[in-house]
């Protein structure tokens, strides 16, 4: 029996996401004694650079799935490529980063292969020979404890839930390659890919995130927000009420369903904390909620509280920061 | 152009969580002190706004709202009329226990086959109970058709239709041949409307369509949960919130920047 990890990489180089996946499922392979190898798709240098290390990061070896799916974004060439990977492997559990790509890849590549689909899973447990996963649901409220009741599961790692790997270069393994099937068209064409870069905020990367939601009044709030992270070195991010209100884009918004997000600190202004505002920074190390109502619930998720009017506070608070800075340079 | 919006009923995800509990099957939710409240899921109320929309765009198309659930799903059928849904179909037999995204997603193929199919099918992101995430592509796989996911806006075209979609931050705009699935994140164009009264008075008189298991020529295998909660354990409460308290803001905005100063974390 063997496990596989789909391991997404950047000309070579595992993400963090990456290595995060791979570290659960070498845990999850030693404890059900199995192998576990890497899922890489490309080809050249490339490939065989992120198949090594795939190994480095705790694979036993490396499957390579070569041509034409190179950092491809199609979901069902895609997924063609992890029906294949599983298959020549024999292969009974298949993790997945779970970001908007792994949403695509959990369900058809389970359904091509009649696999249970087992998402945003945070960890496992093995109980009575057999692996029980556990993911959160309802809003983070409960933890479910789920078994597959088919011998072959894909499993979707949660985003920001799992330690990210240290390498070790001294592991080896060995490296497959095998050919890409030939995938049917999918239908579906790109048009146009905006939103360059530097709009659309590092959130999942960030150390420090300023959020701001309904509180602040106003697409204008947010000037202030910019102001305060550039000053602190991080990002700015936003609840959803903010996004749908179209006061920032959506690729703003911190959530379940948004960025799930792991900062050091995570500034929240203006925030009520809804449910899954709240699943999307159970990462964060340091919440500081700022809001002028003291029932608000995200009082229940910070860890400091200012009862305060955020039009009044931030821009004070950014002052005594650079005051601060200011000092500290001197 | 026939189009299909799923929808469903779920528990409010806004309960807080001092009031959630398990039940004595250790596998459902319960709420302490009152009946669980259900609620229309959000990212299907958003794909429901955006069905409508799109049929009130294209003379001729229709909007079907098609639900997976009991009776007490009606609720969220009659909202969907209340919001001017030209029909709604509720798929459901006593036989089907604890069905997870894969099951819902072959039972739907098949009530869509049988009320004759879709062109476009719309379908929430992620639901707000159990978040599998999972339901939107394996639907497409069940009708073998394309699939677009977190799409924020939908226009028809010459060749199917048009898709801006969320793909992790960046904005993706996207053709897509028809029959179709797009799975739906909620976007400032698509927030769900009110219902008007006059719609809101129709829909208690409107019918919905009730198919079970025998009309729907189901595989056995693939209408099977492929997944089983075994249990649920309620995850921890965080620590109690330090309050930073002062003066006046001035006070409370050093307060907070020598703490964290401290901390290391500025």
């Amino acid at each position: 029996m063997t496990h596989l990890a789909f391991v997404p990489h950047l000309a070579g180089q595992l993400t963090p996401d990456g290595r995060a996946v791979l570290g659960l499922a070498r845990r999850t392979a030693d404890a059900c004694r199995v192998r576990m190898r890497g899922v890489v798709l490309g080809d050249g240098p490339s490939a065989a650079a992120a198949a090594r290390d795939a190994i480095a990061c705790g694979a036993d070896g490396s499957i390579v799935v070569s041509r034409g799916v190179d950092a491809c974004r199609d979901g069902e060439a895609v997924a063609s490529a992890l029906v294949e990977a599983i298959q020549h492997a024999h292969a009974s559990v298949l993790f997945v980063h779970f970001d908007g790509l792994g949403k695509e890849l959990v369900g058809r590549v389970a359904k091509r292969i009649g696999a249970s689909a087992i998402t945003e899973v945070t960890g496992f447990a093995v109980e009575e020979g057999e692996v029980v996963w556990e993911r959160p649901v309802y809003g983070g409220k409960a933890l479910a404890h789920c078994r597959s009741t088919r011998p072959m599961v894909i499993v979707g790692v949660r985003p920001k839930s799992q330690p990210v790997t240290a390498a070790d270069g001294m592991r080896t393994g060995d490296v497959d390659t095998i050919s890409a099937p030939h995938h049917r068209p999918s239908g579906i064409r790109v048009l146009e890919a905006a939103g360059s870069s530097q709009d659309v905020p590092r959130l999942g990367d960030a150390r420090v995130i300023v959020s701001g939601g309904r509180g602040l009044g106003g697409p204008g709030g947010f000037e202030m927000l910019r102001t305060l992270a550039r000053r602190l070195g991080g990002v700015v991010g936003a609840s959803r009420a903010a996004c749908d209100a179209g006061w920032v884009p959506t690729s703003y918004q911190v959530g379940q369903t948004g960025s799930i997000v792991a900062p050091e600190l995570y500034i929240a202004v203006g925030i009520s904390g809804a449910m899954q505002h709240l699943a999307g920074i159970t990462g964060a190390k340091m919440v500081v909620a700022i809001n002028s109502d003291p029932e608000a619930p995200i009082f229940t998720r910070a860890n400091l509280g200012v009862v305060a009017d955020a039009a009044a506070f931030v821009p004070a608070f950014e002052a005594e920061v650079r005051a601060l800075d200011s000092g500290a340079s001197r | 152009m026939r189009i299909v919006i799923c929808v469903k009923q779920v528990l409010d995800p806004e309960l807080p969580a001092r009031v959630f509990r398990i039940d004595e099957s250790g596998r459902r939710p319960a709420i302490a002190g009152m009946r669980p409240v259900f609620v229309p899921d959000s990212y299907a109320e958003h794909a429901l706004e955006l069905g409508i929309q799109l049929r009130d765009r294209i003379p001729g198309s229709t909007a079907t709202a098609l639900c997976v659930g009991d009776s007490t799903s009606d609720d969220v059928l009659r909202r969907a009329f209340a919001l001017t849904a030209n029909s709604a179909v509720r798929a459901w037999d006593s036989s089907w226990i604890d069905l997870d995204a894969l099951a819902t997603s072959h039972i739907i193929a098949r009530t869509i086959a049988a009320i004759g199919g879709a062109d476009l099918v719309l379908c929430g992101r992620q639901a707000s109970d159990i978040e599998e995430s999972v339901l939107g592509p394996a639907l497409a796989e069940e009708l073998d058709v394309p699939c677009v996911t977190s799409a924020t806006r939908v226009t028809p075209c010459e060749r199917g239709i048009i898709v801006e979609r969320d793909a992790d931050g960046a904005l993706l705009t996207v053709e897509s041949s028809l029959p179709a699935v797009v799975t739906v994140t909620s976007a400032p164009t698509n927030l769900p409307r009110m219902a008007k009264v006059k719609d809101a008075m129709m829909s208690k008189r409107k019918p919905i369509r009730v198919v079970d298991a025998g009309a729907l020529s189901l595989d056995a295998q693939r209408s099977m949960p492929s997944a089983r909660i075994e249990r649920l354990s309620l995850a921890s409460v965080s620590d109690a919130c330090e309050m930073i308290v002062g003066d006046d803001v001035r006070e409370q905005a050093a307060a907070l920047a020598g703490r964290l100063r401290t901390l290391g974390l500025i």
